[in-house]
């Protein structure tokens, strides 16, 4: 007999603290964890051979997490069949859910989808209030307010909570939520891995900001990088940045194969690899790097875990280790993740571009190749990082070369969004303007980027602002631009209310003026010397560090508008936006707001691009079968 | 002929833009890090060429953007009835990819013929310093970074150990970089030299120093709490000297800093601590 889903819900209306209790949810979960971490922080501690508790934290952690995921129900399928009992059935109920599924394990990726976008979210916030220490402390040339650990600290947390949102923001919210719909998928292939994939999330958080506690260490002075042997010798901090970036390695990697399964064999009828949404090839070649490389991150941290617990000897020169290694192998892992970051977005600005241009997507197939060729290269590249560190010389000639030839596939999607806007009757909507500043601040990124590439070059401007202002171009201006375009674009589909437009306005021109006030100069104090993750700097450059804080400081004020934006709209603002307010061919745009749990009664069938705006005889992107529940699909044109 | 004019004046506006953003470049701008050294001159001249390029290349993208943009404002909604909107021109896909690779390769080729000059597998001498007649008999000094200082080993003159970091212009200057500790990194900006200090190896790097100069010393790998402030600025700053400026204080230093030479460990290309024991 096949038993329904019910981890993690409740009967609405009554509440039973026995029932809480004894019940799988996100409370119990939480105990047990907590409890199962302190019992192995004892047994850790007691078999750790140093006499800095590492072995015992980092048990602590890693059991805690696990003893977390398993009370939670994770576990309740593999358990089940263990002992011979039928798995549970993964249809969903279509209705009475409510606002406690978004604290549960679901199996609707669209509720997942949400869950990553505001955890992802709060955690940008977080970090983004980092930032703003950051920029105080610079304000000062001889060292602000933070005592220098707290500085070093204030970087490494900045650095890394930034990495673990960029690396999910925009698979774990838009491809999660759009992927399976926009190829004509009830589901995703793995639902109950995604929801683990996302729940690894706070997970990974919360131990990364654990470290920052006193009794954890105080934080960690590494950087986000962790070089060691640095990273082995650093107090106990170090730990909670550890587990913390395991995890969401572990997650973006999961995240992976269960997109790439998705679209590789759940796609509808008739949906070819040409009639594809651009963002869900975006979704493949972003996916072979994030599932592929995140496990050398984590083999790479066990390592510098067991340097620290155990006293093993990767990293530690005078016992037969080398930095080298750490540093190969975090950087193998180091440059796929970058472009983790900016392919999803590569992805968002050609999926919105049509919409609003009213014709096709100019350069399609070569978009695709261009996503496909970056993500195949940037397996080839990573030795950039470590121009100075030493390397092998023989190697340089090969990576600078390599980086630079990397520069020719990213550049096709300008063509695109050339080929797009050539006498196309633009709609100026919020979206489209988030792209075009999107493609003008990665057209900065990118171009800076070359000047890095450059052996010779590098020697100058390695480590310092220089590349601070590149990767804030490529991450910042083009990753959370495509971010904030997606949220104007999708945000009536997810809630069925519009982004208020005033405030949007208002959020689009702050933001794209003091983002880059703030960021353009920094090409220039890194050009004159000023090297990263130091809390002072040559005198003469106090006057540009005061302009980039204060500009720093508004565009930190325009990230704090969107979100009013958002909370504003979704729970203030009574008026429903209409089924389709951009007109939009795709397949997502074709369902109700809100959109069934299954998302399709029954699967359409696809009989044309997505693309095919301004074409009067164009057909509609998909045939729908004769249910009579559905409403027909909308006009072409 | 519309289309021709619509590709043809964005093209004239982005070409003049490019131009005067070039000479700007060229004339003005006087892009770091200098002139103190070969490898100052090799980077600050990529740098001019890399501006170049890009302002080039950045002023046509967003020219023909906004061009783009402006032109669509006269562009009404019908829909396409005499032909359908392009979807894609292999003329002009071929022509972008080919401009890409040959800027690419360019950019490429300059890198490499700046690497080129290696004058023994474990030996990368740059170029410029081999063409501007430096001889082989280098000046060594050993630049050790610990937690959180940088110290300067003279091992030709009796391996005594310095804070002051000196060299003297017009001779080869050999960087023997190591660490005691963590992984630094010995950064002397107006060398345009950069290489990191790594414990148990000894990374060499060379400079030949044309001018006297300040020397700047930053340390560029993060090393711990103390990062920001492993640095020889200021009244600590190393300095380039004049060859006969270099005499005297290698005699001055010979004199101050060659008696407590007995008390360092004995010079080697790199050192550990105390190996661990069990």
């Amino acid at each position: 007999m096949s038993q329904t889903a019910t981890v993690g819900t409740q009967v609405p209306g009554t509440f039973s603290a026995r029932r809480l209790f004894l019940s799988q949810n996100l409370l119990t979960a939480c105990i047990v964890g907590i409890v199962a971490g302190v019992v192995a922080y004892w047994i850790g501690a007691q078999l750790d051979t140093t006499d800095n508790g590492d072995g015992g934290i980092l048990l602590g952690y890693i059991v805690g997490a696990a003893g977390f995921m398993v009370t939670f129900g994770f576990a309740n399928d593999l358990i089940l069949r263990l002992r011979g009992r039928p798995s549970v059935s993964i249809v969903k109920s279509s209705e009475g859910r409510t606002w406690t599924e978004y604290f549960s394990i679901s199996l609707d990726h669209k509720v997942v989808g949400v869950q990553f976008a505001v955890g992802v979210t709060l955690m940008f916030l977080l970090a983004g209030f980092q930032a703003m220490m950051i920029r105080t402390d610079l304000l000062f040339p001889n060292g602000g307010p933070w005592p220098a650990g707290q500085y070093t600290t204030l970087v490494g947390l900045h650095g890394l909570m930034m990495m673990f949102v960029a690396t999910l923001i925009l698979i774990g919210a838009f491809g999660n939520y759009f992927v399976p719909i926009m190829i004509g998928a009830k589901r995703m292939a793995f639902p109950r891995l995604e929801s683990f994939a996302f729940w690894l999330v706070p997970l990974g958080a919360l131990i990364l900001y654990s470290s920052i506690f006193a009794g954890f260490g105080g934080g960690f002075n590494t950087g986000w990088y962790l070089y060691a042997p640095l990273s082995v010798e650093a107090r106990a901090g170090m730990d909670g940045a550890i587990v913390g970036f395991a995890f969401i390695g572990i997650a973006a990697s999961i995240a992976g194969i269960n997109l790439l399964a998705t679209i590789f064999t759940m796609r509808a009828p008739g949906m070819t690899w040409s009639r594809m949404p651009i963002f869900v090839w975006s979704m493949v070649a972003v996916e072979f790097l994030s599932a592929l490389a995140p496990p050398v991150l984590a083999a790479a941290l066990i390592m510098v875990g067991m340097d620290r617990a155990v006293q093993s000897s990767f990293f530690e020169a005078s016992a037969g280790g080398t930095t080298y290694l750490y540093e190969e192998m975090f950087w193998f892992f180091g440059h796929p993740e970058v472009y983790i970051f900016i392919i999803p977005a590569f992805g968002i600005a050609m999926e919105i571009l049509p919409v609003f241009a009213r014709k096709p997507l100019f350069g399609y197939r070569l978009g695709v190749a261009g996503m496909m060729g970056v993500s195949l290269m940037s397996w080839f590249v990573w030795n950039h990082h470590i121009f100075t560190s030493g390397i092998a010389p023989g190697l340089r000639p090969f990576f600078m070369t390599a980086t630079e030839l990397i520069s020719i596939p990213t550049g096709v999607v300008f063509l695109c969004l050339l080929g797009t806007l050539w006498r196309a009757p633009l709609r100026f909507k919020l979206p489209l303007m988030f792209v075009l500043a999107l493609f003008f601040n990665f057209l900065i990124g990118g171009l800076t980027g070359v000047f890095l590439s450059d052996v010779p070059l590098d020697t100058t401007l390695h480590d310092g602002f220089f590349v601070v202002g590149h990767f804030h171009y490529t991450i910042v201006g083009a990753e959370i631009f495509a971010l904030y375009a997606a949220s104007y674009f999708w945000f009536p589909k997810i809630t069925g209310k519009m982004l208020n437009e005033r405030l949007g306005k208002l959020h689009f021109w702050t933001a794209f003026i003091f983002f880059n006030t703030t960021f353009l100069p920094m090409f220039a104090v890194g050009y004159l010397g000023m090297l990263r993750r130091s809390p002072v700097y040559a005198a003469n450059l106090h006057g540009l560090n005061v302009w980039i804080s204060v500009n720093g400081f508004l565009f930190g004020i325009s990230n704090l508008i969107w979100v009013i934006n958002i909370i504003y709209s979704w729970v203030f603002v009574k008026e429903l936006a209409p089924a389709n307010p951009w007109e939009s061919r795709s397949l997502e745009w074709q369902l109700p707001t809100p959109i069934p749990a299954d998302n399709f009664d029954r699967i359409p069938t696809i009989v044309s691009g997505p693309y095919d705006y301004g074409d009067a005889n164009a057909r509609p992107v998909a045939e729908w079968p004769d249910s009579g529940a559905f409403p027909s699909p909308f006009p072409a044109t | 002929m519309s289309t021709n004019r619509h590709l043809i004046i964005p093209g004239i506006i982005s070409a003049v833009l490019a131009v005067i953003g070039d000479l700007l470049v060229v004339f003005v701008l006087h892009l770091p890090p200098g002139h103190a050294t070969t490898a100052a001159n090799d980077d600050t001249f990529t740098g001019q060429v890399f501006a170049i390029i890009s302002w080039s290349v950045g002023a046509a993208v967003v020219t023909y953007a906004v061009y783009f943009l402006v032109l669509s404002k006269r562009t009404t909604e019908a829909p396409a009835t005499q032909h359908a909107y392009l979807r894609s021109h292999l003329v002009l896909q071929t022509a972008w990819i080919g401009t890409c690779i040959v800027l690419v390769m360019f950019a490429a080729g300059l890198g490499v013929v700046a690497l080129e000059g290696q004058t023994s597998p474990n030996l990368v001498v740059p170029a410029s310093a081999l063409a501007s007649g430096a001889t082989h008999d280098p000046l060594i000094i050993q630049v050790i970074g610990q937690q959180w200082q940088f110290t300067y080993r003279y091992p030709q003159y009796g391996g005594f150990e310095t804070q002051e970091l000196r060299l003297p212009t017009g001779r080869l200057i050999q960087f023997d970089v190591t660490s005691l500790d963590v992984s630094h990194s010995f950064s002397a900006y107006q060398l345009a030299v950069k290489i990191d200090a790594i414990a148990g190896v000894n990374n060499v790097g060379y400079v030949y120093v044309l001018n006297p100069t300040v020397i700047d010393v930053r340390c560029g790998e993060l090393c711990g709490l103390w990062h920001g402030y492993m640095t020889d600025v200021g009244s600590q700053a190393g300095r380039a000297l004049t060859p006969s400026q270099f005499s005297a204080w290698l005699s001055y230093a010979q004199r101050t800093f060659g008696p407590e030479e007995h008390n360092l460990p004995k010079f080697a290309l790199t050192y550990y601590p105390t190996p661990l024991t069990y």
